[in-house]
């Protein structure tokens, strides 16, 4: 396998592992609102989401700045809640959220994930090689799996509009109750390691 | 509707709830002043379990400062685990050191260190053999990625073992 391969199947490994399920579930509350026909704005999402991870992954595997992993662990669910939130607030009160907001929001999530990727690279990769190419293909590897996450979800969220009685708005609230959820159970967890 | 959506939530929220990352070790070998230099990272969580399951019940690596004893098991582990042949003969390994490293408390890292006792000489047409089953008996879903760095001129290779694949020796032809 080569060393390009090699770090492209760790990072789509990584982001697919679903024993650390947190970035799959911000991918799909982040996706939640959106229907398939609207898959351009969700291109926009998760790149502007893998735009961000990548800036504060090579910054921080780079050493430009080092950061405390147990508020960035804890910090990652609190970015799944506010999504979850935000999702729960434009439902029930009909409104629609500004896309440019909506995208800034996921650039700047995507930075605090990017951080907790870090942890996950810093352990695999040696300070004695060039980082250019490992992180390249990490970071490719990541948007590799997140598109193919969102892509499966989406699917999935296609064929349940066929069924009579499905609701967009049961669609977000489903989802978003799930992550509201978990990233709650995530952050009393992890508060504890602050 | 709404209602068995948050019901169905709920149910998910209290199911099993791990956080872990992949089972995966790195080991990196560079070369200089005629000697290798050999790098193995490995999860400190993963290696306690497995010298646990190796039957030192009583080790545990989850810390910032490692004992003699640590290491001395440590070094009997990797000794059993992890070799190199270069063109058909075993090169003995000499320990430098293990640390620990804290950059991330949550999934601290073993730093271990080694040289090679002689002097190699890696050239074109030579055949690299390593063995590295490091964490195999513990992690069915263990893969260990060995680097080397310029080993002939600039030229960086890969080696990936998987416990699932049984990969216990991979040999490489420069």
């Amino acid at each position: 396998m080569s060393f390009f391969y090699t770090y492209l199947s760790l990072g789509l490994d990584h982001i697919t592992d679903v024993q650390g399920y947190d970035h799959i579930l911000f991918l799909l509350v982040l996706s939640a609102l959106y229907p398939l026909s609207e898959w351009k704005k969700i291109l926009v999402l998760v790149t502007a989401f893998t735009i961000g991870h990548s800036l504060s992954l090579a910054c921080a595997a780079l050493g430009i700045f080092q950061v405390n992993s147990a508020w960035i662990e804890f910090l990652i669910p609190v970015t799944i809640l506010l999504t979850c939130v935000l999702n729960l607030y434009e439902t029930k009160f009909e409104l629609k959220q500004s896309d440019k907001l909506v995208y800034i929001l996921a650039l700047v999530f995507g930075l605090i994930h990017g951080l907790g990727f870090s942890n996950f690279f810093a352990a695999i990769y040696s300070d004695q090689m060039s980082i250019v190419l490992p992180l390249f293909s990490f970071n490719l590897g990541l948007e590799i799996g997140q598109l193919i996450i969102v892509l499966i979800f989406m699917l999935l969220k296609f064929m349940l509009s066929l069924v009579p009685r499905f609701s967009k708005q049961d669609w977000t609230i489903f989802i978003s109750g799930i992550g509201f959820g978990l990233s709650l159970m995530m952050m009393l967890e992890r508060f504890s390691a602050l | 509707m709404k209602k068995y959506s948050f019901l169905f939530a709920l149910v998910v929220l209290v199911s099993s709830f791990t956080h872990h990352i992949l089972k995966i070790s790195n080991t990196t070998i560079t070369k200089s002043e005629g000697k290798l230099n050999i790098e193995i990272k490995l999860f400190a969580d993963d290696l306690t379990e497995t010298m646990k399951s190796t039957g030192h019940s009583k080790l545990n690596y989850n810390k910032a400062s490692l004992t003699a004893k640590d290491k001395e098991e440590l070094q009997k582990y990797i000794a059993k685990n992890f070799s190199i042949q270069l063109n058909g003969t075993a090169q003995s390994i000499q320990f430098i050191d293990a640390t620990t490293d804290l950059t991330d408390p949550n999934n601290s890292v073993i730093v271990v260190k080694y040289t090679s006792v002689n002097n190699i000489s890696v050239n074109k047409g030579s055949k690299l053999k390593i063995k590295n089953t490091l964490l195999f008996e513990a992690m069915a879903e263990q893969r260990n990625m060995v680097t080397l760095l310029n080993l002939v001129g600039g030229e960086i290779e890969v080696m990936n073992f998987a416990c699932k694949d049984k990969d216990v020796f991979q040999e490489l032809v420069y």
